[in-house]
């Protein structure tokens, strides 16, 4: 609320809290003020001048553990089959907790079957940038999701969750047949009409240059195939509906995918190329037990930080705060050389 | 001390990272418990009556995808839905869905009492078990053993919760609730070095008093777009938000509390 008490006004957002209730949630008053002053806060308010406050706003504070001593598979490095997920880890937020809670489920499974932990890349899920964040970063306040957080933001899209995960799922056992096969089923479809697209030309009739100028683009002077076509900002897939449909109706889901897969092709090529480049940092690993103190060339403070986190491989290493990308070529030095040494890497 | 049953996986927490855990280490084999202090507050949504929005949506789908729950029972609870940020990349085009609490309870404890190899128990979990490095089992408020080979804590913010309103402040897990005290004292014995985090909820208001002609409605998206890749239909009625804005008088009342207020928030 301070934060605020300087702008001209702040906006409050009235949620209902059910269907068969009064109760309204008054988002954005967000306070641990003294329960009169909230009630001449809310009654300043226009068309809240009258309002009943039901529960009053609170602030609570609670312990939580600091999350640099958890592995990436979520169990404390400390005692083993300890596992801990959500706002203890200091996280905010429903979503933020139901993710850790699935990944410490499966990961605590995982650990009883004598299986390898599931863990999630950066580049293959908010979920695991949001551990990495954590494990690697630790947070000194209440850490909360942000798509600024993720470096691949294009590939980790809402519409393309089931194309990066459901595999897993499905492999592991997590996800039904029934849904895998509803997955698989628009994989097939998305990558039919992609070649379709690629393969099928359009030519220059009157109604599809009435129409593409009724856009606001150019129109045909000769054919072009309907993947040319729709990577016009100004051409969407409903245009291609209109004048060259697919054989059968692919439905809102799959044609969106289409859309966003022909007019970002570029974009999200770079990005896995990005990510290539990255994972051959991700892939270095650092032994386990390894003495920083030893290795010539790093300042303590490095060391310390290192000692404290336990990075798992090169690239989470350099995500750690306060590590220099030299203090990271001398761990790469130090790292390939111990694993000369030991014969394997 | 009496010991009641061993199990492979103890969750401790019911909230929206207990139900996962709690789920996905039964589907994937485990006899599965889950303790909760208050059966009647599963699932509980304890701040915004919502789900989803940037990033945050992106997470649900993912957890969708990975065969977890939450974005099913967001599907049966939702009450609006909106796509946001439309106007920008498709990257950070975002679900967000309005939800009826009690429905979310009721959906998401259906799913749990339907699971097989999970049990669910109301209880305190005081301590957790280690012997040699390795966690055994947890020690309940009444006195009972319960042995596990993995235990996974998910207590949100009630490990030592303190509630402030004003100067006034009580213990508390979550307004209403009992806090958890012991086993944050037990987490810090297995030599979890611990810190301290703050948080807030803001009033809740009486509709009857709101003279929303004054507001601005907005709906959701018309028909809704549910957040499981399964959900084919949402069949809830939809409800719009409103919107109004503070002004210079409120910040004046801020202002004029803030010597009374023990957290700035």
């Amino acid at each position: 609320m301070v934060r605020f008490a300087d702008k001209e006004r702040h906006q409050i957002f009235l949620e209902p809290e059910g269907l068969e209730t009064t109760e309204y949630y008054a988002n954005g008053i967000s306070t641990s003020l003294p329960y009169d002053v909230q009630v001449g806060l809310v009654r300043s308010i226009e068309g809240l001048e009258n309002a009943e406050i039901m529960r009053p706003a609170y602030a609570i504070e609670y312990d939580f553990v600091f999350p640099s001593q958890l592995k990436h598979s979520l169990e404390t490095k400390g005692v083993e089959g300890l596992f801990l997920g959500g706002q203890i880890n200091g996280t905010s937020g429903y979503e933020e907790a139901a993710a850790q809670g699935l990944m410490a489920g499966v990961n605590a499974a995982m650990k009883l079957k004598g299986c390898p932990p599931l863990l999630l890349k950066r580049d293959e899920a908010y979920i695991g940038v949001l551990i990495d964040d954590l494990v690697t970063k630790g947070t000194s306040e209440p850490y909360r999701m942000f798509t600024s957080r993720a470096e691949y933001r294009l590939l980790l899209r809402h519409d393309n969750a089931d194309f990066r995960l459901s595999e897993k799922g499905y492999a592991l056992g997590l996800v039904s047949g029934e849904a895998y096969e509803r997955y698989s089923g628009k994989k097939r479809a998305l990558a039919a009409e992609i070649g379709r697209l690629r393969g099928e030309r359009i030519k220059p009739s009157l109604a599809v240059n009435e129409g593409l100028s009724a856009l606001g683009t150019s129109a045909l002077a000769g054919d072009v195939t309907l993947e040319k076509l729709l990577k016009r900002p100004e051409v969407h897939y409903s245009f291609l509906k209109r004048y060259a449909a697919p054989p059968s109706e692919l439905g809102p889901e799959v044609e969106s995918l289409v859309e966003i897969h022909v007019k970002y092709e570029g974009y999200i090529r770079k990005q896995v190329e990005m990510a290539e480049r990255a994972d051959a940092f991700e892939s270095k690993r650092i032994p386990s037990g390894l003495d920083f103190k030893a290795i010539p060339g790093l300042s303590r403070e490095v060391v310390e930080k290192l000692a404290r986190v336990q990075p798992e491989n090169i690239g989470q290493a350099s995500r750690i705060p306060g590590i220099t990308p030299a203090a990271v070529a001398v761990l790469l030095v130090a790292v390939e050389r111990q694993w000369r040494r030991s014969g394997n890497s | 001390m009496f010991k009641e049953q061993d199990y492979d996986v103890i969750v401790v927490g019911a909230g929206h990272a207990g139900c996962e855990a709690a789920l996905s280490a039964a589907r994937l084999g485990m006899e599965t418990c889950l303790f909760t202090i208050n059966l009647d507050t599963i699932a509980h949504l304890s701040c915004n009556p919502a789900v989803g929005g940037l990033a945050k949506g992106h997470l649900v789908r993912e957890i969708d995808a990975l065969g977890g729950e939450m974005a099913k029972v967001t599907d049966q609870a939702g009450i609006q839905f909106r796509m946001l940020n439309l106007s920008k990349g498709p990257a950070v085009w975002s679900l967000r869905a309005q939800i009826d609490r009690m429905l979310y309870k009721r959906a998401m404890r259906r799913s749990l009492e339907r699971q097989e190899r999970l049990v669910i128990k109301q209880g305190m979990v005081e301590r957790i078990v280690a012997e040699g490095g390795t966690v055994k089992g947890v020690v309940s408020s009444l006195g009972v053993f319960y042995a596990a080979r993995a235990v996974v804590v998910t207590t949100g913010t009630f490990l030592k919760g303190l509630i402030h309103i004003g100067l006034e402040n009580f213990q508390a897990g979550r307004a209403g609730e009992f806090p958890s005290i012991g086993l944050s004292d037990s987490l810090r014995e297995l030599g979890l070095e611990m810190g301290r985090l703050k948080t807030g909820t803001p009033p809740r208001l009486d509709s009857r008093s709101i003279d929303f002609s004054r507001t601005t409605p907005q709906w959701g998206d018309d028909p809704p777009v549910p957040f499981s890749y399964s959900t084919e239909r949402i069949t809830n009625p939809q409800l719009p938000c409103y919107i109004t804005y503070t002004n210079q008088k409120t910040h004046e009342i801020i202002r004029g509390g803030l010597d009374r207020s023990p957290l700035y928030s």
